[in-house]
């Protein structure tokens, strides 16, 4: 049995998209301290705990910068892609918003709702100059909430400034 | 609920085999199921080898593992494949890709078997 729908599983390894996010290389949180106070920014604004900066790559997603968590997810970096709710902001290029995942079919049977207590979740795409949807800016929350269309593009603006800062890096590479 | 709890206490010992018997003990070659997917070094070559082609992911492969310390065509504890991840990442460009993405796999299993967790995902696999 395989976790990972076959159509995402193509696009988290979809080599073009793959080359685009290697070019633009791995950046981390502690290189970039301006990003770090960027994420606590989104954090107070939306009032959300957690805020991470995702990258989906074949396996797994990998968080270039997170803002609020501890224990074993940030020990580990990210998540199995199995558990990641910003694959679907790749496979649809379009913000996502769960408001409650206790009753979201979209993330049925996640671990991380049982497990680690994510109740919400609002993820909006990361897209290079290329086109390509690298992973998502997501902020996160334990109990649940509501999702405006302000907050969305209050995110999608967050999420324009930290591209800007990977193709700078891009450029300077 | 304590969200994002830690799995385990830090101060528990690893259960982790040592290095020495990566090959005795069971470890990540066998494929475990359900609410997640295979980890394998296969699956991890395959990755390279998909991403660079047959010869150059496993000239990859090789040389994280000889950078690790690790065997190259037998399979690895967790505590084994996490070192060689951490040297794919420590490479260029795509190939470090495989290895983050690897990296953070084998520290999520590892965990997970840590806290005796594992067995549940296995288990749901089978229902």
């Amino acid at each position: 049995m395989t976790v990972l729908p076959d159509a995402l599983r193509s696009l988290s390894n979809d080599p073009a998209r793959l080359a685009d996010i290697a070019e633009l290389g791995l950046p981390s949180a502690s290189e970039d301290p301006e990003l770090a106070e960027l994420l606590a920014r989104v954090s107070r604004r939306h009032d959300m705990s957690i805020v991470i900066v995702s990258l989906v790559l074949g396996g797994a997603q990998h968080w270039i910068a997170q803002h609020g968590l501890s224990g074993w997810m940030a020990e580990a970096g990210g998540t199995p892609v199995e558990w990641s709710f910003c694959t679907q902001v790749v496979a649809t290029g379009q913000p996502v918003v769960v408001e409650d995942a206790t009753a979201d079919s979209r993330v049925a049977g996640n671990p991380l709702i049982e497990e680690e207590g994510v109740r919400c979740y609002a993820g909006v795409p990361l897209v290079t100059s290329r086109g390509h949807v690298l992973g998502s800016l997501c902020v996160i929350g334990s109990t649940r909430s509501s999702i405006s269309s302000v907050q969305i593009t209050a995110l999608e603006e967050a999420a324009a400034l930290i591209m800007e800062r990977l193709e700078a890096r891009r450029r300077s590479r | 609920m304590q969200p994002f709890a830690p799995m385990s206490d830090p101060r528990e010992p690893s259960p982790s085999p040592s290095d020495q018997d990566a090959e005795e003990r069971p470890s990540c070659d066998a494929p475990l199921e359900g609410r997640l997917d295979a980890l394998t070094r296969g699956v991890a070559l395959e990755s390279l080898e998909s991403l660079l082609g047959e010869v150059l992911g496993q000239e990859a492969w090789a040389s994280a593992c000889r950078r690790a310390y690790a065997p190259i065509d037998r399979p690895l504890s967790f505590k084994v494949l996490e070192r060689v991840a951490e040297e794919l990442a420590r490479d260029e460009e795509a190939v470090a890709l495989v290895g983050a993405s690897l990296a953070v796999r084998v520290r999520t299993y590892r965990m997970l078997a840590a806290s005796g967790r594992l067995g549940s995902f296995l288990g749901e696999a089978q229902s």
